[in-house]
């Protein structure tokens, strides 16, 4: 488990997205890692899909590096650990599914617009995220 | 934002391992046929989950008691 090296991967995702980072590439923790991604993926308003989908995203994300981290703590068995996985997934598929329903712009990448099909899974992956450790 | 293929594999293999997400969308990309490669916000989000399923895994596997 290399938080360091995640959230260097994230830096150079961000980066790559064009996100503008909101505070400087310090990644020393967990919690700086996590916070970064969430104040980066809203490019758009935060009623927005793509927000609240990457909102989704980030919290899956932050339950599978908070698992991993403390397994290999010793603070959670293998079977939580197990458990956390399989939850997440659950709860990505919905999101994923979601997205897949949006109509992508071209030039931005992002979804301009969805359909009811979109807005529901959204709403049942926040539900789920909702359960998630 | 855009950038070229180059610039995106440069940057992702400077930064973070190879076979990384970002080099696997420019392979693509670049397979078919586009010179550039544009990565969103919810893709990154996506992408930062794959990295953090990855991680969860690895840590999973390393407890294997079969190993």
């Amino acid at each position: 488990m290399n938080f360091r090296l995640a959230a260097l991967a994230v830096a150079a995702l961000v980066v790559v997205s064009g996100c503008k980072p909101k505070t400087e590439y310090v990644f020393d923790t967990h919690a700086q890692s996590m916070t970064y991604i969430a104040g980066s993926l809203c490019t758009g308003g935060d009623a927005s899909f793509d927000c609240q989908a990457s909102k989704v995203l980030t919290r899956i994300a932050t339950s599978r590096f908070k698992a991993a981290a403390l397994l290999s703590e010793g603070k959670i068995d293998r079977d939580t650990a197990i458990a956390a996985q399989s939850a997440a997934d659950e709860a990505r598929t919905v999101i994923d599914v979601a997205i897949g329903e949006c109509q992508v712009s071209g030039k931005t990448g992002e979804c301009t617009a969805q359909s009811d099909k979109a807005h529901q899974g959204l709403q049942q992956a926040q539900a789920a995220v909702a359960g998630l450790n | 934002m855009q950038m070229s293929i180059a610039d995106a594999r440069a940057l992702a293999a400077t930064k973070i391992a190879e076979g990384n997400a970002v080099n696997a969308a420019a392979d693509a990309a670049e397979q078919a046929g586009q010179s550039q490669v544009e990565i969103t916000g919810v893709a990154v989000g996506q992408v930062v989950d794959d990295a953090a399923r990855a991680d969860l895994q690895a840590a999973i596997d390393a407890t294997d008691p079969a190993k």
